[in-house]
């Protein structure tokens, strides 16, 4: 019987004095918040056969960190620690896509690590062999982030060579992409190669009215390099190529109206200049 | 071959009797509460991570049985004069050795068995019940992955056997058994991470310990087919025969020093 007072009177100190212990750790666990992370190779070894439960802590402590701390700005040694424990979560199972996920949201638009979060997607699209996900953030980092439309364009190409995705779709907008980089002939060469292959008939309507527009563009940029060949200067407007016999009429894309000239002598459509004065809002 | 199924029969009994069941049931209700919980913070590969952890909470409960049955049962049968009251009988050490071994593997098997129908019936409730995302599985390869995991307990055990015939104490096989299981485990990522480092230099001593580590060590990771199974790769049915072969090659030689040892102790 006396036993069981003494019992009862530990539980009942030990209720008491839990919220005194629960304080007293979330304390312990501010004062130890240095965000360290051991090499992930160490990591690896160290986790024995469990390497993919041990990747999936790794991974909990970054959601953690992402669900209670996005409002903040955070310094580059918080990101930094971010992008190392994503790195070590995807070296030990490379084939979870979660990590990726996170760094394509949060390492990018948060902590401008693009490149950093090229790399880890680079991981991905190594061992995902079959999403095509991985390569569309890569490309898309590349144009959106990195301003290097040629590069993303190569990336979303090889995203529409993928199973499970609007290969088309993939397909024209890398070729925007290509004719962003100053690369026409690259997009006509993807668009006319993808078109050759697909035995649906509506995709294949749907690919020449982009090869229309493509040739369309191809015209023009001709004609500005004949005519920069000969003055050795920019051509001011299409006018002026069609008054020099360069073109024989003023052309029109199919997909974005009328052509003209920027400043710099590149071909451009008006429905261009209002996608990147769109995308410039939101970068 | 009676003798070896008697005394298999006998340690299976007698491990069970020690309240196994009561263990096995519950590491399956810690699978049971943990899997929905862990599977929830994985947003879009829940199915991937509720079935990582099944299989690896299932290894873990063998890894356990394995080292503490495998290191403890000789020099216990010895401690207590059980081993003399067996090998007085008609019953000669080879039979004594393997009998053992044969029940603690029909063990590893009935409890890997066990979890794992406990396991899926979890990873069950939590895709069920909690709408997880993910990619199908290989079920094959899931299979696989336990038929290879209980090879990897058996070459433990062989180990553990191995030093036991040579010790005096419970404490050194247990201890030898745990450091076998992370170099099994280890020693072919550390030669690989050594050799490929520029920043360690290998001095001529240490690249010999590693080799030499290297190749005594059987390498354990080969027995792990849990991202397969879990991510649906591909595995070469090839592989799969050298793996058994390597295993059953290892585990046979380890057997045979054990008996070869344990014929010439001293046993009063």
């Amino acid at each position: 019987m006396r036993s069981y007072v003494l019992l009862g009177v530990f539980i009942v100190g030990y209720i008491v004095f839990l919220p005194v212990m629960d304080g007293y750790s979330k304390a312990r666990l501010a004062d130890r918040d240095i965000r360290y992370i051991p090499h992930k190779e160490l990591i690896e070894v160290s986790s024995l056969e469990f390497r993919n439960i041990v990747s999936d802590m790794l991974f909990l402590n970054t959601l953690s960190f992402v669900g209670g701390r996005t409002q903040s700005k955070e310094d580059l040694e918080t990101w930094g620690w971010l992008y190392k424990t994503l790195d070590a979560s995807s070296y030990l199972n490379p084939y979870n896509m979660d990590p990726y996920f996170i760094a394509e949201g949060f390492l990018t638009w948060h902590g401008k690590m693009f490149r950093e979060t090229n790399s880890l997607l680079e991981r991905g699209m190594q061992y995902r062999t079959n999403d095509w996900i991985m390569p569309f953030f890569i490309g898309f980092n590349y144009y959106y982030f990195l301003n290097d439309p040629d590069a993303g364009a190569k990336y979303i190409e090889q995203a529409a060579q993928r199973p499970g995705t609007s290969r088309t779709t993939l397909i024209a907008l890398a070729s925007r992409l290509y004719v962003q980089s100053a690369q026409t002939e690259l997009a006509i060469a993807l668009v006319k190669d993808d078109s050759e292959k697909t035995k649906d008939e509506n995709l294949r309507i749907a690919y020449q009215a982009r090869l229309n527009a493509l040739y369309a563009r191809l015209y023009v940029e001709q004609a500005v390099e004949a005519y920069k060949k000969v003055y050795r200067k920019n051509p001011a407007s299409i006018d002026v190529l069609i008054s020099k016999n360069y073109l024989s009429k003023k052309p029109i894309s199919s997909e974005g109206g009328e052509f003209f000239l920027d400043k710099d002598g590149r071909v451009r459509t008006a429905i261009e200049i209002r996608i990147e004065k769109r995308a410039q809002m939101y970068r | 071959m009676m003798n070896i199924i008697f005394l298999a029969r006998i340690t299976f009994k007698g491990i069970i009797r020690e309240r196994l069941f009561s263990v096995l049931v519950l590491v399956a209700l810690f699978l049971f509460f943990v899997t929905p919980y862990l599977t929830a913070l994985a947003p879009r590969q829940g199915i991937q991570v509720a079935l990582d952890f099944v299989m690896s909470t299932v290894s873990f409960a063998g890894l356990m049985l394995a080292i503490f049955l495998g290191s403890n049962l000789i020099n216990r049968d010895i401690d207590k004069k059980t081993l003399c009251s067996i090998i007085t009988r008609p019953v000669s050490r080879l039979q004594y050795v393997l009998g053992r071994f044969l029940g603690i593997g029909t063990v590893l098997l009935f409890s890997t068995l066990l979890l794992v129908i406990f396991g899926l019936f979890s990873f069950y409730i939590t895709v069920h019940f909690f709408n997880s995302q993910g990619e199908s599985p290989n079920w094959f390869l899931f299979g696989i992955n336990f038929f290879f995991n209980i090879e990897m307990l058996l070459i433990l055990v062989a180990a553990s056997f191995f030093i036991s015939s040579i010790s005096t104490s419970s404490f050194l096989p247990l201890m030898f058994t745990i450091g076998f299981y992370f170099t099994g485990e280890s020693i072919a990522k550390v030669k690989a991470l050594l050799e490929s480092s520029k920043t360690i230099e290998l001095n001529a001593i240490l690249k010999m310990i590693v080799s030499a580590a290297y190749y005594i060590f059987p390498n354990l990771t080969l027995f792990d087919f849990k991202t397969s199974a879990a991510y649906n790769l591909k595995v070469p049915a090839l592989d799969l025969l050298l793996i058994f072969f390597y295993g059953t090659v290892y585990t046979v030689i380890l057997l045979i020093l054990t008996i070869n040892i344990f014929n010439k102790r001293d046993i009063a």
